[in-house]
């Protein structure tokens, strides 16, 4: 059974900023270490801009995690689906339940900040489905508290350099997630396209 | 009797540290006046007074992970590991990370990284107090 729904909030950043923070893959691990404090390529191929990963976290003295699909859509599409628990064996909800997640970011124009939408879709059994709205509050208060940690850092960032200051992101030596098509849309040459462009 | 800072009044910050009230190997973050914000980390008989902003992209240093073994400060940002003697960047532990990932392309040039090091401030200790100097460099 199919269980949908959405979390929406504005960012208080240009897009370009919200953007480059999520390919700003090299902060994972440490700013939000609470949650998981491993991340590991397992497989990709960046013309199709696709990357499977690993990420673990300790509980109770066991490293668990899962393992994950993730793919970014140019300009600001980013998708998670394929999520299976690691290892195998361990009892994890995701055993019996298929997740797919979609995040867009749109621009707000009239105050240069960013709308972030996260669509869910949630394919659970039957058995499962009367704890749908628990599951996605468990979801969403994951998303702000992570979403949070991001904030801080693009406010105390745009105190120290500027509010639309992305030139570190845009720098030849620092590493970002596709940047090739980062750059393309956000960079200084850059021509705003819709995905269909 | 009161102490104050040598040389000119404006060559330090006006509010000198109180080297009593600072724990041993604790990484912490003391105002120095004029809105400006220090990490200090007393070890020893050694003290760092350093900036509190992390050269590599601004991360707040008063947060940092403070290896007294070896040393090091760890932003908690992006991981990246100074040795806070000298300031230099000790390791990126990215480049591991994302090994798979970091192929040099058009865009990405990892050999062009800057030489990204801590802003080490001098300061100079008179009584109980440590007062701050303007310029960076340790005394």
């Amino acid at each position: 059974m199919k269980y949908r729904f959405a979390l929406e909030y504005e960012i208080d950043t240009p897009l370009a900023i919200a953007v480059a923070v999520y390919l700003d893959a090299e902060h994972y691990v440490f700013l939000h270490k609470k949650y998981s404090d491993t991340y590991e390529v397992l497989w990709h191929d960046l013309a199709a801009r696709k990357i499977f990963i690993r990420e673990t976290w300790s509980l109770l003295g066991f490293r668990l995690g899962q393992t994950c699909m993730t793919e970014y859509i140019p300009p600001a599409e980013l998708r998670n689906y394929d999520i299976k628990p690691h290892p195998w064996w361990i009892p994890s909800i995701h055993h019996v339940m298929q997740t797919t997640t979609r995040l867009v970011y749109t621009e707000i124009p009239e105050r240069n900040s960013t709308l972030s939408t996260l669509e869910m879709e949630l394919d659970m059994p039957f058995w499962l489905y009367p704890f749908r709205r628990w599951i996605r509050k468990a979801i969403e208060r994951l998303k702000i508290e992570k979403d949070q940690q991001d904030i801080d850092m693009i406010e105390r960032r745009a105190r120290l350099f500027g509010r639309e200051n992305n030139s570190i992101y845009l720098a030849d030596h620092q590493f970002i997630l596709h940047k090739q098509d980062y750059l393309r849309h956000f960079g200084p040459n850059s021509k705003r396209l819709t995905p269909a462009d | 009797m009161t102490q104050s800072p040598p040389g000119p009044a404006d060559a330090f910050y006006p509010r000198p540290i109180e080297l009593r009230d600072l724990h041993r190997g604790v990484v912490q973050v003391r105002d120095v006046g004029e809105g400006v914000e220090v990490v200090v980390i007393p070890d020893g008989d050694k003290l760092y007074v350093l900036r509190e902003a992390c050269p590599h992209m601004g991360g707040p240093l008063s947060q940092a992970t403070y290896c007294r073994k070896d040393g090091t400060l760890e932003c908690p940002w992006h991981g990246y590991l100074f040795d806070v003697a000298t300031g230099a960047l000790r390791d990126n532990p990215n480049e591991r990370i994302m090994a798979s990932l970091r192929e040099p392309t058009e865009c990405f040039r990892p050999e062009r990284a800057p030489r990204y090091a801590l802003t080490l401030l001098a300061y100079t200790v008179i009584g109980d107090r440590a007062y701050v100097s303007r310029t960076r460099g340790r005394e």
